[in-house]
């Protein structure tokens, strides 16, 4: 690189550079060899803010409505210019947001605010995909231990979210309403244990009890049917939970055995 | 730069996924149907209703995130991405912009237009010989609206855009509203640039409404994408047409995106300036 290129590149690193900074701080310096005023080069800061906390707005609509529009952008704004777009694609940016909100001070009291963002991503992220097939029990071996073996293969596509919260209802309760999630008692509701796949109709959420979540965790985590039989049990029958489990088409029949 | 069907000299839309549905119920008798390369490399969904729409539109793509500016090269793996979206979708026409949409991997989600000297088109040369190696044919490259500009320019960008096409037999997307924009802000003549431009490499031209906004004393426009295309633009589009002939053109409509039949609208009176330009020049 000569030196006129590597020029060019300190301009371009310093504008960028000012772009960003100018999201959260007005006053932040210009690149040199501009010749514009602050002014000029606040129409780009104001793009990027804006188009950007829109974006994180219609990934994260229960949080916006929980923190509120102002909370919301000016958050928006600190995370931008901390942890900007890694990617040019513009659906694929926020996944850091659930992190980033919950290390804010400002949101210590409300400690499950994280995790209804991090049920948002995977709604976002589900929205994206398109529906799995279900999977035709009648596929998978017949032979006992043969089944045993059997590893399946986890669809991509879906996920799995345990929180100490009950963020299912509280991210329901604030996308279809928005009013507060009043009537919303976290002390009494169970924690979520969730799946999180897309649908024909849009992404679904489903509640799983603990037995049916670790029996998904189990083979989300490539282990065998067996082992993920054992965990479902005792309060989950290991023959239903993988029923539900095919149907969902949560995973597919791999042809590696243990 | 144009294959999957060569669209007519007519206008387009851009498609936007609230507008997917209507578009597949209604087909609407526009020239083609314009897609953001970003929006279908995530979303599955609308890359199989828009591969669906393809059996009655002929379909361009067109990129906002390569970064042709970038100094230090595009990103492999976007560049990947996208060649891979062409090849899925065969497009009539290929697009992206000479700007400038991160550095190093961050990105910005906006167009910032590079300086205009020798070495930002050595830049923008090598990154469009590149983006045309990994798809197999040339792109147009979209002028770019401006706010801001730099010091030490060493040529103008309708020079610029020229020197590009001679280097890398790219095209050009002639973004009409873009050199209204620019031309305001930054105070150079539209018409002068247009006449400027090599006539032979314009294969698409992009219409969009500028929104103006206060600073200060003077009266800026944006390129917001956020209302119907505005007068002077039609004008400069009308003589556009007359200086070069008629192209596929294309009416792009982003934030506060309105009802389809509006911007169908914007398409037909795309068609009739068009028409009524040539009619004069003839």
């Amino acid at each position: 690189m000569d030196a006129s290129a590597r020029a060019l590149a300190r301009r371009m690193d310093a504008l960028v550079a000012a772009i960003l900074d100018g999201v959260a701080d007005p006053d932040a310096p210009l690149p040199r060899g501009l010749l514009a005023g602050p002014g000029r080069l606040a129409i780009h800061r104001r793009h990027t803010r804006v188009s950007l906390t829109i974006a994180l707005a219609r990934t994260y609509p229960a949080i916006e409505r929980l923190v509120g529009e102002a909370f919301f952008a000016a958050a928006a704004s600190r995370f931008i210019a901390t942890e900007p777009p890694r990617d040019p694609v513009v659906a694929l940016y926020g996944a850091a947001f659930p992190d980033f909100l919950g290390r804010l001070e400002a949101c210590a009291g409300f400690p499950w605010l994280a995790d209804v963002a991090r049920l948002e991503w995977l709604i976002a992220c589900a929205s994206l995909a398109l529906p799995p097939s279900p999977v035709d029990p009648a596929t998978l071996p017949r032979d006992r231990d043969a089944r045993a073996r059997l590893r399946l293969r986890w669809n991509n596509a879906a996920a799995l979210l345990a929180s100490p919260w009950a963020v299912g209802e509280i991210v329901a309760a604030m996308r279809l309403s928005a009013g507060m999630a009043q009537g919303i008692d976290l002390d009494t509701l169970p924690p979520a244990r969730l799946c999180v796949l897309p649908g024909a109709a849009g992404p679904r959420v489903i509640d799983l009890a603990p037995s049916e979540f670790a029996f998904r965790q189990a083979i989300r985590d490539g282990e065998t049917l067996a082992v993920a039989s054992a965990r479902a049990v005792p309060s989950c029958d290991p023959e239903q939970a993988l029923a539900s489990l095919l149907a969902d088409g949560v995973a597919t029949l791999a042809t590696d055995e243990a | 730069m144009t294959r999957g069907g060569t669209p007519a000299s007519r206008a387009g839309i851009g498609l936007r996924a609230p507008h997917v549905e209507a578009v597949a119920r209604l087909r609407p008798p526009v020239a083609f149907l314009e897609i953001h390369a970003e929006n279908v490399m995530a979303d599955l969904r609308l890359r199989q209703a828009v591969l669906a729409l393809r059996r009655d539109h002929p379909v361009a793509v067109h990129g906002v995130g390569m970064s042709l500016g970038a100094p230090e090269g595009i990103d492999g793996g976007h560049l990947a991405r996208f060649a891979a979206i062409v090849s899925l979708f065969d497009p009539c026409l290929v697009s992206e912009h000479l700007a400038l949409a991160g550095t190093h991997g961050v990105f910005v989600n906006d167009l910032l237009p590079p300086p205009m000297t020798r070495a930002a088109l050595d830049a923008a040369s090598a990154n469009v010989a590149r983006v045309q190696d990994a798809i197999g044919r040339p792109i147009l490259v979209e002028n770019p609206s401006r706010y801001i500009a730099w010091e030490g320019d060493e040529m103008d960008e309708a020079q610029f855009l020229s020197a590009l096409v001679a280097r890398t037999g790219c095209g050009l997307l002639c973004d009409v509203n873009n050199i209204h924009v620019s031309a305001h802000n930054l105070g150079f003549d539209a018409l002068a640039y247009l006449a400027a431009l090599p006539h032979a490499a314009i294969g698409e031209i992009h219409l969009a409404g500028a929104t103006e906004e206060r600073l200060g004393n003077e009266t800026l426009l944006i390129d917001a994408h956020a209302e119907p295309v505005g007068d002077p633009v039609w004008a400069l589009y009308a003589q556009s047409v007359a200086l070069f002939g008629p192209r596929p053109t294309l009416v792009e409509w982003d934030a506060g995106l309105p009802p389809l039949d509006v911007l169908l609208a914007e398409a037909a009176k795309a068609d009739r300036v068009a028409g009524a330009a040539l009619s004069s020049a003839a």
